[in-house]
């Protein structure tokens, strides 16, 4: 055992999610703003901001990978068929190279792809996520 | 105190596990974004002799002479899959096992194939392809995002383009055609908390006592500069 694990006391995983209800009702949320993101745009994002205000509420936390699904100031859904919301910018130094996803509304979400190629969240890691 | 072995575990472990649930996305399924590629070493092969020693021996000549249309950049992809209304067939060739492709991009690039109106066969390459591409495009110095696009027209070895595809399940994305209610898919998020001692009050640490003192200071100062009545 190395001495990084031997400071923590494990503890058995529970069988059961706490707040269960919220996180049905944001998924709910969710599912129905993909529904109408092209029928009607406007109740699409009034359902993400739902969703998003309900999980900040409730203090019930959601994926990164629902996050970076939408805008976070206009919670309009990610557009995959339009050609100017992805864009890599790349620069001399490789270390400052940049993936941004431009919203319509005029917000960018840059990600500093340059400085660790590698990167991944805590939860994409391996052995960090746990069925239950 | 007892001395048993969960008690002097407590004394000296600094953290404890814990586990929170997490929202995953409902959608994220990796088999069904990925396609499934049957013999993973033949597509690989072929891809290295029919697309890969080509661009190798054309590196330093102008892309325009090359005999074949290749893409690989994801800017140049992106666009490409975006704007193309023709009724055109793509291969799209991703190193998604290799270290040093963001994970944002991966992430991105099979929905914007699925979403595109032209044809893309996504096909997963294996682990540590990526150098090899890298080595036989003219790169220059950016670094490879790695994607390579190949477009299916007359200057393709159509036998490639056949044994490619009939090695690749087709994609599949059901959430993006035909929406079906799915389940909250709630997680545990396996982290750590630090361990609070109870008598923290009692003993307070060098931080704590300096923090008392300017406080008590404080109160002295104000409190004199308040004249008696």
């Amino acid at each position: 055992m190395s001495a990084e694990n031997a400071e923590i006391i494990a503890t058995k995983p529970p069988k059961n999610a706490s707040n269960k209800e919220q996180f049905q009702r944001i998924n709910y949320l969710y599912q129905l703003s993909m529904h109408y993101k092209n029928a009607n745009l406007d109740i699409s994002r009034t359902y993400v901001n739902l969703l998003d205000t309900i999980s900040k509420k409730t203090n019930t936390k959601i994926s990164p990978n629902i996050k970076r699904s939408y805008c976070k100031k206009c919670k309009r859904l990610i557009d995959y068929k339009d050609p100017k919301m992805f864009k890599v910018v790349k620069s001399k130094n490789k270390k400052n190279d940049k993936f941004i996803i431009n919203c319509k509304c005029g917000s960018k979400k840059t990600f500093p792809i340059g400085l660790n190629r590698d990167y991944k969240t805590y939860t994409e890691k391996e052995g960090n996520l746990l069925e239950i | 105190m007892s001395n048993s072995l969960k008690a002097i575990n407590k004394k000296i472990s600094k953290r404890k596990q814990v586990y929170k649930p997490l929202l995953d996305n409902p959608f994220t399924n990796e088999s069904q974004v990925w396609p499934h590629v049957n013999d993973q070493q033949l597509v690989w092969e072929l891809l290295q002799s029919d697309v890969l020693s080509v661009c190798k021996r054309l590196k330093d000549s102008d892309r325009s002479e090359w005999p074949l249309d290749v893409a690989f950049t994801f800017n140049e992809i992106n666009e490409y899959l975006c704007n193309n209304d023709k009724d055109e067939e793509v291969l799209m060739f991703a190193c998604n096992r290799d270290q040093g492709v963001p994970s944002v991009l991966l992430q991105q690039v099979p929905l914007i194939a699925y979403m595109s109106k032209t044809k893309v066969t996504l096909i997963q390459l294996p682990r540590n392809s990526a150098q090899v591409i890298v080595d036989s495009l003219p790169l220059g110095d950016d670094s490879f995002d790695g994607f390579l696009m190949v477009r299916c027209n007359e200057k393709i070895n159509a036998h490639f383009m056949r044994t490619i595809k009939s090695k690749v399940s087709e994609q599949k994305i059901p959430w993006l055609t035909n929406l079906k209610y799915q389940k909250a898919n709630i997680k545990l998020v396996k982290t750590t908390i630090p361990m609070i001692s109870k008598n923290k009050n009692k003993q307070p640490n060098q931080k704590g006592e300096d923090l008392e003192n300017q406080k008590q200071e404080k109160y002295t100062n104000t409190h004199k500069q308040i004249p008696k009545k």
